[in-house]
């Protein structure tokens, strides 16, 4: 009698021991995820306008919504939220709107940070302003006020969907799913994944999986809302394995992009079809990674760079950008911006403001550039370090000083003879050099590596 | 005879400063209308209209308490008083300019779009 009860009460004790993992004290990984769409307003009298390619393009219609994902992460002491939102950027002033929003919660739930990356769509509304007719704001108001609000719900949700479990990192080689259109011809080829797993099976796995690629699988003559390629693979991964999923972009400028998938005559849907599949198939093939001990840290350096390119002033000028910006007594104006470092367990994560050339991270190795961010993390005790791209602001591309050129005649109007179109989207040549020192100062302040 | 010197100096100065700074604004901000003219910079323009504007207030108020000073001694001199009247409708068309120019808009001083699309526009980049 005595052996039945003993055995009904291992029978009832053993499933509660997946719970818990980590003996009362014992710091442990917690993850949740929140999910909101970002709906189109109904009744709005300012239009909405295309953003990636053309200026004063409206939208004609909805392929698939863009959304706003959480991620909710904490090691038991420190905690932050991780946003994706499916736009083509966010200024740095929607990302301190949303922080404003969060700022009762987080006092509540004592989140230390909270961070948000556009997922670089082309084929979203213009959440930057750019692109509505040459220099008129193209941003709709009452959509962007839809975003601030989905960003805050989808952060809500995400605690409240949080519990515990483990945390593992991969990398995942992959070919011809990447191309660049300017030499030298550098970019990072690998898919990178964060897999939470949940200690019960109350909740669903968490998968964060990051690449170096623009969000264009649509390309240029689309009209219709979409979240490219990285609302397809979150859909497709989501799909095979119940877990729920967050895009983040890696190091895309110069400029990274997804080949044409489609053969033969160009049919933007099943180009965003193939390119979807072809990269949720390499995150699905993944091997489980290695497990990241639960230790969060987080260094968020607020730094400035000189803002040189002249139609960037215009429009800070007409109030479309709204980066702070000082100007010194020689009259050179400095615009404003932040970088975070994100420590998970051994990995490192640098928060960009924009689309940085992958060959300042790996490190160019000419004198005018600067080191490169790996070596700089390297430094510092961070042998691994990923890179995201777009995260709380959008300062451009940063282009390496050893190939900056501009038009002689008209600066920042034209692209200089050859491949130099990116610097026409840059704030200017010094910004790459002041990335990099930021970075280091992060770096440094984060006691990273322990 | 000090106190009145020392305050219609004063005033002399307020106003000055304040017309300055206030009517630089009151264009600024109705710039898009002054432009209608051509749609594209009209429209272009007009997003200013309600934008968070800073005038030079302290290099306005030290220019025109010079001004004021310059006045004064001229109005002093009786045959001079209609060349002071003059000075002082100068004084006030040049102090209202140097505020156009020098009111940062959104941060940005008006005269460094103003020269910057100046020399795009001969350039032919526009």
């Amino acid at each position: 009698m005595k052996r039945i009860l003993a055995l009904l009460l291992a029978a009832l004790l053993l499933p509660l021991w997946g719970c818990a993992t980590a003996k009362p004290g014992e710091p442990a990984w917690q993850a949740g995820f929140g999910c909101v769409t970002l709906e189109l307003p109904k009744d709005t009298d300012e239009p909405l306008y295309i953003a990636g390619y053309h200026t004063g393009w409206e939208i004609t219609g909805v392929l698939d919504a863009q959304q706003a994902r959480a991620l909710w992460l904490s090691d038991g002491t420190a905690s932050m939220l991780l946003i994706s939102v499916d736009c083509v950027a966010l200024g740095n002033d929607t990302v301190q709107a949303i922080r404003e929003r969060l700022s009762d919660f987080c006092r509540r739930t004592g989140c230390g940070s909270v961070n948000v990356v556009a997922t670089h769509t082309h084929a979203g509304v213009d959440t930057l302003g750019l692109w509505g007719p040459v220099g008129i704001d193209g941003k709709n108001s009452a959509f962007m006020e839809n975003v601030i609000d989905g960003a805050v719900a989808a952060a809500q949700a995400a605690y409240a969907d949080r519990c515990e479990g483990t945390l593992s990192y991969s990398a995942t080689e992959t070919a011809g799913l990447q191309e660049d259109s300017r030499s030298p011809h550098v970019f990072d080829h690998h898919l990178y994944q964060l897999h939470f797993a949940p200690a019960d099976d109350a909740h669903n796995g968490i998968r964060l999986v990051s690449f170096a690629a623009h969000a264009e699988a649509l390309r240029g003559d689309n009209t219709l809302v979409s979240r490219d390629f990285p609302g397809a693979v979150c859909d497709i991964i989501t799909e095979k394995t119940g877990e729920d999923v967050l895009f983040l972009p890696g190091a895309i400028g110069g400029l990274i992009m997804t080949p044409e998938l489609k053969q033969g005559a160009f049919d933007a849907r099943e180009n965003l079809r193939l390119t979807g599949e072809a990269i949720a198939s390499c995150a699905l093939s993944a091997e489980e990674g290695r497990r990241l001990p639960p230790a969060l840290n987080c260094s968020q350096v607020r730094w400035e760079t000189p803002l040189d390119n002249t139609i960037f002033l215009y429009y800070k000028f007409l109030g479309i950008l709204q980066n702070d910006v000082r100007q010194t007594l020689t009259g050179t104006y400095y615009l404003q911006t932040e970088l975070t470092v994100l420590g998970l367990g051994d990995l490192a994560l640098a928060l960009l403001p924009g689309e940085i050339f992958p060959e300042l991270v790996s490190g160019t190795g000419k004198p005018a550039d600067p080191e490169g961010l790996k070596q700089i993390a390297g430094r510092y005790g961070m042998e691994e370090l990923l890179v995201v791209g777009l995260a709380n602001d959008e300062i451009g591309y940063i282009v390496p000083p050893s190939d900056f050129v501009l038009d002689e005649a008209l600066p920042y109007f034209r692209d200089a003879e050859g491949d130099h179109y990116e610097e026409t989207n840059s704030l200017g040549p010094a910004c790459a050099e002041d990335l990099a020192d930021a970075f280091e100062k992060a770096c440094k302040a984060g006691n990273f590596g322990g | 005879m000090e106190k009145k010197k020392v305050l219609s100096i004063c005033c002399v100065s307020a106003a000055l400063t304040v017309l300055g700074t206030l009517c630089a604004q009151v264009l600024l901000r109705n710039l898009g209308l002054l432009l209608s003219f051509d749609e594209t910079f009209g429209t272009i323009f007009a997003q200013i209209a309600d934008a968070p504007m800073w005038p030079p207030v302290a290099v306005t108020l030290l220019l025109s308490l010079g001004a004021a000073i310059l006045l004064h001694r001229l109005w002093q001199k009786k045959p001079r008083r209609f060349a002071a009247a003059l000075c002082g409708l100068g004084f006030g068309v040049l102090l209202f300019l140097f505020n156009v120019l020098l009111t940062r808009v959104n941060g940005i001083r008006f005269c460094d779009v103003l020269f910057s699309l100046l020399d795009v526009l001969e350039k032919g980049g526009l």
